[in-house]
């Protein structure tokens, strides 16, 4: 324990114990849940984002709620330094460059529905204009949530981006919202899994001893 | 039989060492309040593995020699015992990484 890089050892484990209860996956998971299942139900555009909307708010409570009454009670509460700070802030500059780069694509998205230009293949007719804003929306998607996962160290977000992508990719092929539901839930199981985990790892401690009692 | 003091020499820095961060848990507590703002009692006890009670004899040790600060406060009426580093815990703990590292780097293969 007598080098930086130990120290920074030290640093990460306590990092990525922030994690380790799922809770960001649960979180992640009900947002494209969310998307899904508003591409599937075919609600009018006032329902559709009123269901998008009530989707992701049980997702971001999960994650407040959670935090506060499952984590904290067991893992115990930490406020990360600059560092901490700066990681948070990257993050939000990769979401926003993120969400500047699905509005450009809109336009692409918009017209590739339209199926006009064709390319003959063994398969049949494939409709170029669709493929190409598939391969777009689903590297976007992987691109912000690898970033994501970069500037976090959350290694488990690396899967989930490749999961995600290629949900999105199938959800522009085939114009359906139900690859983008079974990806999302796979994302969603995967943070079930991490909190029962979690929640054996981490049983709360006696009530009567809830900070050791350290005696200063 | 004591050692001649030439052949002593590259251990002399060892002499003055710290007593109270040398010790491993200690050693490891603060090593975990020097890579974060602040935490509680159980983020420490969790991460370390140490004990309720061996935690709290070493963060004892660690506040009389004044490198840690801890607090009390209530949250949702649980109590919740803050820890954090000061400067002169941050100080000495540098300063003991630095002695360590020239002792050892110093010590023939």
């Amino acid at each position: 324990m007598t080098t930086t890089a130990d120290l920074k050892d030290f640093e990460r484990r306590a990092w990525r114990s922030v994690f380790a209860d799922g809770l960001w996956d649960i979180a992640l998971g009900c947002v494209f849940l969310g998307t899904g299942l508003t591409m599937s139900l075919s609600l009018s555009r006032g329902w559709g984002y009123l269901f998008y909307a009530a989707i992701v708010a049980l997702g971001i409570a999960a994650l407040l709620i959670g935090k506060r009454r499952i984590t904290i009670p067991r893992l115990g509460w930490v406020r990360f330094g600059p560092k901490g700070q700066k990681r948070r802030r990257n993050v939000i500059i990769v979401l926003a460059v993120g969400l500047i780069l699905t509005a450009a694509l809109i336009p692409l998205t918009v017209l590739a529905r339209s199926n006009l230009p064709r390319v003959h293949g063994p398969a049949g007719t494939l409709p170029v204009l669709r493929i190409l804003s598939s391969l777009a929306v689903s590297a976007l998607v992987w691109a912000v949530l690898s970033v994501m996962a970069a500037f976090w160290e959350f290694p488990r977000l690396y899967a989930h981006a490749l999961i995600i992508a290629g949900s999105f990719f199938a959800v522009e092929m085939l114009s359906r919202g139900w690859p983008l539901i079974a990806g999302s839930a796979i994302v969603l199981a995967i943070g079930v899994g991490s909190l029962i985990r979690f929640l054996k790892a981490y049983p709360k401690p006696a009530p009567e001893a809830p900070d050791g009692g350290s005696g200063s | 039989m004591a050692v001649p003091e030439a052949e002593n020499e590259d251990l002399q820095p060892l002499a003055g060492i710290d007593r109270v961060i040398h010790e491993p848990a200690r050693l490891m507590v603060l090593a975990y309040l020097s890579v974060v703002e602040s935490a509680d009692f159980l983020f420490i006890q969790r991460q370390t593995g140490l004990t309720g009670g061996n935690l709290s004899s070493h963060l004892t040790r660690l506040e009389g020699a004044g490198y840690v600060t801890i607090r009390k406060e209530f949250v949702d009426r649980i109590p919740r015992t803050l820890l954090r580093i000061t400067r002169k815990g941050r100080d000495a703990f540098r300063s003991y990484q630095r002695t360590m590292l020239q002792v050892l780097n110093d010590l023939p293969e």
